[in-house]
């Protein structure tokens, strides 16, 4: 008996069998990432589930309360589909981040390329949803992401000699930069091709590249805006819009018709608001897509100045975290991740908010975390997730190091 | 000596690596103190005025829906069964009684309505 069992063993050890299947548990606890950064998650979630009633409030049938609204359990279920996919992301090594770039790329410009076709779909005067049955995507959305792993790869190339990018990595990051940017333009999109400029002129600032290269870049970028101008290129809407955040009291019917009741539901707020579903604003919906675009005006009026302030933190801790994760990595192509992913952020929650303030023009750029909508969401955790593969690489690096070295 | 040099050249180095990143930091700071100093003017010393233009909104808003129903009701006058349910829908009537043309108009529209009903049962 005892030299059957022997065997068997003997057996199973030349086979190299595999071991006994793990738990479930087990397979989870080894997908997640080691170090997570507990206050940027945090910061996130609760500014998603902060977003989930402003949402609901917006989105409240004039008749009263019936439960949650449609669309503030689908931005739940954004959050639930999205925070795997950001603890996938977190716990990607470099090189995977590396490698999966060029795929991720590919992807995009043709999903931008798609767009343009008979699947897209033409929402508020842009042609830039590709629809599928009932489901609809924005493409732009994960181009932000792909921008910045692509032109981080290309100006974070490891150089032993000199950390600066050479002239001939700049160009091919402009290059790579302008694929992107122009399919959005031909939507056409133009609040979207806004932000991916500013993320690209952000990554060359912060490149190591000469200071010559992002500022020759915004003289060009002035001179063709000036240009597009005078030539009367821009359509009717976008016109509209730039002379509404001129001088919004002109056309308070028309053009300036979003700022004037954004400012509005905004002031009525006051110091404490006039308390979740109770925006008079808000209820009687005269704010325009007061659940997406503007959904600022919300907690402003409901949550008045407190609430408003509150959300503006909760987006500033994101930043700051971002910024303080890209500070303490010790190589270029993870610092250039989390810079991208922080001006991309920063210019969303500036010209967003900004908007509902009459501070810049109307532009359809939803607030991180906040705003309800899909592919922004996932776009958005995912983004957040990268920068959690930052912060782990740079936690186990800390974490090899001798205590007394430690900055 | 070398000492020090060696770490002035670090601190100069960690001020070019990092440089960037600081003035980010501090961009971010700045901007979103603008957001909140606007926030505050608009809902502080500027409150009484949103406030008060936020209520003529309503106002407004409610009397033109008002309107709009009346003209509805005027539109079906020669339907008498119409007239009645379409009146009789209009309990916010009462609660603008400011507005003179409205008010005649609902009076005469209402008072149409009574005098069909009893004819309708």
């Amino acid at each position: 008996m005892i030299r059957k069992a022997r065997m068997s063993l003997r057996f199973a050890q030349a086979m190299r069998l595999p071991a006994p299947l793990p738990h479930v548990s087990q397979v989870a606890a080894r997908m997640l990432p080691r170090h997570l950064d507990g206050v940027l998650l945090g910061a996130a979630v609760t500014l998603s589930m902060v977003g989930a009633l402003l949402v609901w409030s917006a989105t409240l049938p004039p008749t009263g309360h019936a439960g949650p609204t449609v669309y503030a359990w689908r931005h739940l279920g954004h959050l639930l589909l999205a925070l795997p996919l950001c603890l996938a992301l977190a716990s990607l090594t470099r090189r995977a981040l590396r490698a999966y770039t060029p795929v991720l790329f590919v992807a995009v410009t043709v999903a931008l390329l798609l767009v343009l076709g008979p699947l897209g779909e033409t929402v508020n005067g842009s042609r830039s949803w590709i629809a599928l049955g009932d489901l609809r995507v924005q493409p732009a959305e994960t181009a932000k992401i792909a921008l910045i792993l692509a032109v981080a790869a290309v100006l974070g190339r490891p150089r032993p000699r000199t950390p600066r990018p050479p002239a001939s990595d700049v160009l091919i990051s402009l290059g790579v930069a302008a694929v992107p940017i122009g399919l959005i333009l031909l939507q056409p999109d133009l609040g979207s091709a806004l932000v991916l400029t500013a993320i690209y002129l952000a990554l060359l600032a912060c490149s190591g590249a000469p200071l010559r290269w992002p500022l020759a870049l915004l003289g060009c970028g002035a001179f063709t805006g000036l240009a597009v101008w005078q030539l009367g290129l821009l359509k009717d809407y976008q016109v509209a819009r730039f002379t509404a955040f001129l001088d919004p009291h002109a056309d308070p019917l028309g053009a300036g018709y979003n700022v004037n009741q954004a400012l509005i539901a905004v002031g009525s707020g006051g110091l404490s608001g006039s308390g979740l579903f109770h925006g008079g604003q808000t209820s009687g919906k005269f704010v325009p897509e007061q659940h997406t675009d503007f959904v600022f005006s919300v907690a402003a009026e409901e949550l008045g100045f407190a609430g408003g302030c509150a959300v503006i933190v909760l987006l500033g801790v994101v930043l700051l975290r971002i910024l303080r994760v890209a500070s303490r990595c010790d190589e270029v192509h993870g610092r250039l991740v989390c810079i991208g992913v922080a001006a991309w952020f920063c210019v969303q929650v500036f010209v967003n908010i900004g908007m509902t303030l009459g501070l810049t023009p109307v532009t359809g750029l939803p607030l991180p975390f906040v705003s309800y909508g899909g592919s922004a969401a996932v776009a958005n955790f995912a983004a957040l997730g990268l920068v959690m593969a930052v912060h782990a690489h740079n936690e186990e690096r800390r974490s090899l190091e001798p205590a007394g070295t430690r900055g | 000596m070398g000492e020090s040099n060696r770490s002035v050249k670090r601190w100069s180095r960690g001020v070019c690596e990092h440089g960037p990143v600081l003035a980010a930091q501090a961009l971010v700071v700045c901007l979103l103190a603008l957001l909140i100093g606007r926030l505050w003017y608009l809902q502080v010393p500027m409150g009484e005025y949103y406030r008060a233009l936020a209520g003529a909104n309503r106002g407004e808003a409610v009397s033109s829906d008002l309107e709009q129903r009346l003209d509805a009701v005027g539109q079906q006058d020669s339907d008498g069964a119409v007239l009645t349910a379409a009146a009789a829908g209009q309990p916010a009537t009462a609660s603008y009684p400011h507005d003179e043309t409205i008010l005649a108009r609902t009076s005469s529209v209402f008072g149409d309505g009574t005098a069909a009903r009893p004819a309708d049962e």
